[in-house]
């Protein structure tokens, strides 16, 4: 019956309803089977390509976050290298203390000593919790050393006070000769050391 | 153009005929003939009772024979129906169509409405005219009955047609082609009813059915009617047809109905002894009729084979009249077109799966990828990384001050090489020089005030100096003699290196050997 009712039907109308008959189903079929594999597809083209991207940049980071890392062991190295040339508080005391022994090891005769008030070197605190009744993390403490001695007994002791890891600085020195005994040298001479405080400065953690 | 391949089914009242004949080069061939019986109560009184049920038995028989043909005719089975020649007007009206319906509507047997009628010219002594039109007519509800019934079991109807037309067409390249000196006259036996055909200078000149109300045979009152009629055409032609070549050809085309057929043609050549009768019977198809290869002709259906020949190309009496409605033969086209579409949308479909199946695979191989980009890349999320990054910089930044400001400590003016600098300033005093203060202040400068015998003892004390690793330059400040002694008072200023105030107090330190201060002299 539903081909002698077409059958009925002009040729033009019949080719009409067999066009229809496909283009419509045609379309609905893509539209709902292959678009969405479709987009899909291109979603993933678009994830594939964010992903590189992603990953890309992410060895980027890691190769320049290694380098950091690097640059910071380099930088804690120097840190802890620096640590050497500064005096704990006990250190410094001790120092102090020697200097009078260690003149007499070097044949020098000391007159006078003079301690010179601390100068405060602030550094940049780890975190802003710092206290405020807290001392300086590093402090210098100078003494001024009236001595006399020989030209060889000043280069001995100047060879001894220096002959250490940590630094010990002359910001002053004045030799003068005595008239009556031109081998004996009446000598001033004011030395700095620096102390840490806080240790903790010299750690990163 | 022709389609190779054609199939002929007859109907008759106790049988279905099939032929499946094929076009070549060299003629038609036969390729398969089959018969078989028919349904009961499938036809009765000559009319389609049982439509599906018939359709049935020739989609059985088709199907057990494996024939499989393109164009198809079957033979009409309607009473009554209408076979007629009909004669033009000396004024041919200008629709010859509707003029021909016209008639046939007049005809008392057959309905006004819904008629199927087909026509087509008759050729005078061998040349065509439309004088004179050929015309079959029947009911057209009993033509389309068996066309839909065929058609829902698949076999889709191109033709139909009486098998009396069939018939002669069978027999009309060996029976009637070619008799230009005779009439040819065509009996078409189908139990009692019998066509007779005549067939003048080899042109279809006459038509008419009777009904010899039984079975014929060699004697009775059946065969007698059958010669009483045969004589009345021949009287006619003798008497009312002018141009008669007087000369008469006689084919009884029997079908199995007809007992002792050689018996028959004994008495009809008896009865006719001054004419050509010949015979043409199921078995002597292959003499009868042009079919080349014919082995497989025997107890094949004339009408069947004549019915297949009609969607054949070949010479015949120009016979092409079908009952079957345009609208009957469109299904057909209907039917095509809907294969095609059929074929197209199951084509995209077909498209689509594999579109399908090709995304997803890309898919995969994209997830694929994605997943191993993943795997090789960093295990840590880029933001963490991002972040780890960061605080290692706020890191670097904050040893970089820390460091930064411990040099700049370490950098104030600190000498830490004294007791080299005291040795190298020993070591370049001359023997004429006295030193009798030596002063340094913030490490930077040295200065050495003495006494000296001369300037070039105090030059030279200065040109020596210069060459210690730890002074840069020195500068001679001022001289002066002593009236009193004679000595030369002299102040010397040295510049210490800066490399050297660096070495000790820098992280980076370098010796002081690999640095060689500048050396100048100022001043004498």
């Amino acid at each position: 019956m539903f081909f002698e009712s077409l059958a009925k039907l002009p040729q033009v109308t019949r080719i009409a309803i067999s066009a229809v008959a496909v283009i419509i189903p045609t379309a609905v079929c893509y539209s709902w089977i292959v678009v969405p594999h479709t987009k899909y597809l291109s979603a993933t083209q678009q994830y594939e390509f964010v992903a590189g991207d992603l990953a890309r940049k992410g060895q980027i980071i890691k190769s320049k976050t290694n380098l950091k890392k690097r640059e910071l062991q380099e930088l804690q190295q120097r840190l802890i290298q620096s640590r050497e040339k500064f005096f704990t508080l006990p250190e410094a005391q001790k120092f102090f203390r020697e200097i009078e022994v260690v003149s007499n090891q070097t044949g020098c005769t000391v007159l006078s000593m003079s301690f010179l008030s601390s100068s405060k070197y602030g550094l940049k605190p780890k975190s802003d919790k710092e206290t405020p009744g807290k001392a300086p993390s590093i402090i210098s403490n100078g003494v001024v050393v009236n001595f006399a001695a020989t030209y060889e007994s000043v280069m001995a002791f100047m060879a001894k006070l220096q002959d250490r890891p940590q630094k010990v600085a002359v910001d002053m020195l004045e030799m003068t000769s005595i008239g009556y005994n031109p081998r004996i040298l009446q000598c001033e001479a004011t030395f700095t050391i620096f102390i840490i405080n806080d240790k903790e400065i010299f750690t990163n953690e | 153009m022709v389609d190779k391949t054609s199939l002929g089914i007859d109907i008759s009242s106790d049988k279905i005929n099939l032929a499946l004949l094929r076009q070549g080069k060299d003629g038609i061939k036969l390729l398969k003939s089959a018969s078989g019986p028919l349904p009961d109560g499938a036809i009765v009184d000559g009319n389609i009772k049982e439509p599906v049920a018939l359709a049935g038995a020739i989609k059985k028989l088709v199907s057990d024979n494996k024939m499989r043909a393109k164009k198809i005719t079957i033979s009409l089975l309607a009473k009554p129906f209408l076979a007629q020649v009909i004669d033009l007007p000396k004024r041919v009206p200008s629709n010859i169509g509707q003029y021909v319906h016209s008639e046939v509507k007049h005809c008392a047997v057959l309905p006004v409405k819904n008629l199927a009628f087909d026509y087509c010219g008759m050729a005078l002594s061998g040349r065509l005219g439309n004088s004179r039109f050929f015309v079959v007519a029947a009911e057209n509800e009993k033509v389309t009955l068996i066309a839909r019934a065929l058609s829902r079991v698949g076999l889709d109807l191109d033709a139909v047609e009486p098998a009396v037309v069939a018939t002669t067409r069978a027999l009309y390249a060996k029976k009637i082609a070619k008799k230009f000196d005779s009439n040819v006259l065509i009996a078409v036996v189908q139990n009692a009813t019998v066509s007779f055909c005549v067939f003048r200078r080899q042109v279809f000149d006459f038509i008419r059915f009777k009904d010899l109300g039984q079975t014929l045979k060699p004697s009775g009152p059946a065969f007698e009617r059958f010669i009483e009629q045969i004589n009345a055409i021949i009287q006619f032609y003798d008497i009312d047809v002018t141009d008669s070549p007087g000369c008469w050809e006689i084919v009884a085309a029997l079908d199995d109905s007809v007992e002792s057929a050689d018996k028959f043609g004994e008495s009809l050549r008896t009865v006719f002894g001054g004419i050509d009768v010949h015979l043409s019977l199921p078995q002597t198809v292959c003499e009868d009729t042009d079919l080349i290869g014919s082995s497989k002709a025997e107890n094949t259906s004339l009408a069947a084979v004549g019915l297949a020949m009609k969607m054949l190309k070949r010479p015949d009496a120009d016979l092409q009249v079908n009952l079957l409605s345009q609208e009957a033969a469109n299904v057909k086209s209907v039917k095509k077109l809907a294969l095609l579409t059929a074929n197209i949308a199951a084509t995209v479909v077909i498209i689509m799966i594999l579109s399908v199946g090709l995304l997803n695979l890309k898919a995969e191989r994209v997830s694929d990828n994605v997943l191993s980009q993943q795997q090789k890349g960093p295990s840590r999320e880029t933001q963490e990384m991002m972040k780890e990054q960061s605080i290692v910089s706020l890191q670097i930044t904050d040893l970089s001050e820390k460091l930064q400001t411990i040099n700049e400590i370490l950098e104030l003016n600190r000498i830490s090489d004294w007791d080299k600098i005291l040795e190298d300033i020993r070591h370049s005093t001359p023997k004429s020089i006295c030193i009798t203060r030596l002063l340094s202040q913030k490490g930077s400068t040295v200065t050495i005030e003495g006494q000296a015998l001369s300037y070039e003892g105090i030059n030279l004390f200065a040109d020596t100096l210069t060459k210690s690793s730890y002074i840069d330059s020195t500068t001679l400040a001022g001289t002066g003699k002593n009236d009193v002694d004679g000595l030369i008072m002299y102040s010397i200023s040295c510049s210490l290196a800066k490399e050297t105030r660096l070495s000790d107090s820098s992280v980076q330190s370098a010796s002081p050997k690999q640095k060689a201060p500048s050396r100048s002299r100022k001043g004498t």
